[in-house]
């Protein structure tokens, strides 16, 4: 085992030494600016952003099956979309029927990488899922099976967080819950913890609290879960 | 308690999982941030720094070995940063070494409100280690605040325990040096 420097003899034998050691610990550490946090996560989402980014036109342009069926299902969706638009006399109308169709066809595009054979691409999904600004309940059912199924932890963890507001329809809440055993991996313990503290509305709240007492999850996630919820005052 | 390790969270990053860089910042943001602080004495800079470094750190995830730690890795890498931002903004070279500056600056520092002996002492040390050489500077705090054996932070420095433990020796050494000298400038005006 290596020798820990706070009982190393010779940098402690000699008293004036020591005690400036010792006064060191006195010297305040700063907080830095709360900017750098968003510069450092914009980095980030950027750089992962850009990577998948190439990844995703790699497997467009090269890989066989998967990538097919997207391609397939974009240029249906375009067809589509110009056939509403010859047909209609409204500008407004086409935009409509053209928006509706390109949410369609990004459903499609993201369910088929839901399920892809890739643990990478279904964590990428999963994450993209995460983006979304409306609910849609094919997505999460589809997210909600990622999270009981998939083999990859980080998958599961991922798919998880991604159902955000998803979670208080009744039929997520009760199967999201049922995940939380102590055999579960502690990333995706602690993705269900962290889902239902902070999007579960009051009732999801009480049912998690009633579920940590009933099951064996680990001590201290289970101290966490009761002294956050305590400090809700629900 | 950290139901995920550093060494999980990097190697998820490795395989993809950018976000899991979210919670390896939250958890040495601040100590990696205060380094690049005390060696680059510029809050400006060390926040580039650290920001670089989490870039780099994406970018490297896949060449961590679980030799060291994931902390040894990044302060290692951190410090490869700084020392090459301060080569090349040749910062060294700002530093003034009028003594008689340094003695007013002291004086100056003696407002009615530091006058308790501890605080004084405690600035005064904080004087002593920025006049210290940067690799002096450098291993006194990490062996202080970061790294409490020689071996994790010999792999932050990138030398053998042996050499890590040679090289704290002469550092505290200066530091005790130029802080008695500087109580002694002190003491005199």
């Amino acid at each position: 085992m290596s020798e820990q420097i706070d009982n190393d003899p010779t940098l402690m034998g000699d008293d004036p030494q020591r005690d400036l050691w010792q006064a060191l610990e006195r010297v305040a550490q700063v907080e830095p600016a709360q900017q750098l946090r968003q510069r450092v996560m914009d980095d980030i989402h950027q750089r992962s952003a850009h990577a998948n980014g190439h990844r995703w036109l790699r497997r467009l342009l090269f890989a066989p099956q998967p990538a097919l069926g997207m391609m397939l299902a974009a240029v249906f969706g375009i067809a589509i979309g110009l056939g509403v638009g010859r047909s209609g006399n409204h500008l407004d109308q086409r935009m409509a029927s053209l928006e509706t169709q390109l949410v369609a066809v990004n459903q499609q595009l993201l369910m088929s990488r839901l399920n892809a054979a890739s643990p990478s691409e279904r964590l990428a999904a999963a994450l993209q899922a995460a983006t979304l600004t409306e609910p849609d309940p094919v997505i999460a059912g589809a997210l909600l099976e990622r999270a009981a199924t998939d083999a990859v932890p980080s998958v599961r963890s991922a798919a998880i967080a991604a159902l955000g507001r998803n979670v208080n329809s009744e039929a997520t809440s009760m199967q999201i819950l049922r995940l939380l055993v102590r055999g579960e991996s502690p990333i995706v313990q602690m993705a269900i913890v962290d889902l239902v503290l902070r999007h579960g509305d009051r009732q999801l709240l009480r049912a998690l609290q009633e579920h940590v007492k009933a099951t064996d999850i680990h001590p201290s996630l289970a101290g966490y879960v009761s002294d956050t919820i305590g400090e809700m005052e629900i | 308690m950290q139901a995920v390790s550093d060494e999980q969270l990097i190697q998820w990053v490795a395989q993809g999982d950018a976000s899991c860089l979210g919670t390896l910042y939250e958890r040495h943001h601040k100590g990696l941030y205060n380094y690049a602080l005390r060696l680059t004495n510029n809050a400006a800079h060390s926040e580039d720094l650290v920001q670089e470094l989490f870039l780099r750190l994406m970018k490297k995830a896949s060449s961590f070995s679980n030799e060291a730690s994931f902390k040894s890795w990044a302060f290692h890498i951190l410090r490869n940063l700084t020392f090459d931002h301060l080569r090349q903004a040749k910062r060294q070279q700002t530093r003034t070494d009028a003594d008689e500056v340094l003695a007013q600056e002291l004086v100056d520092s003696r407002s009615a409100e530091q006058a308790a002996a501890g605080q004084q002492d405690v600035q005064l040390l904080e004087r002593s280690l920025a006049r210290l050489p940067l690799e002096q500077r450098d291993i006194i705090w990490l062996g202080r605040f970061e790294f409490a054996d020689y071996q994790s932070l010999a792999s932050a420095l990138g030398c053998t325990p042996a050499t890590a433990r040679v090289r704290m020796h002469r550092a505290m050494k200066a530091l005790t040096a130029v802080f008695e000298l500087l109580n002694g400038v002190v003491s005199n005006v």
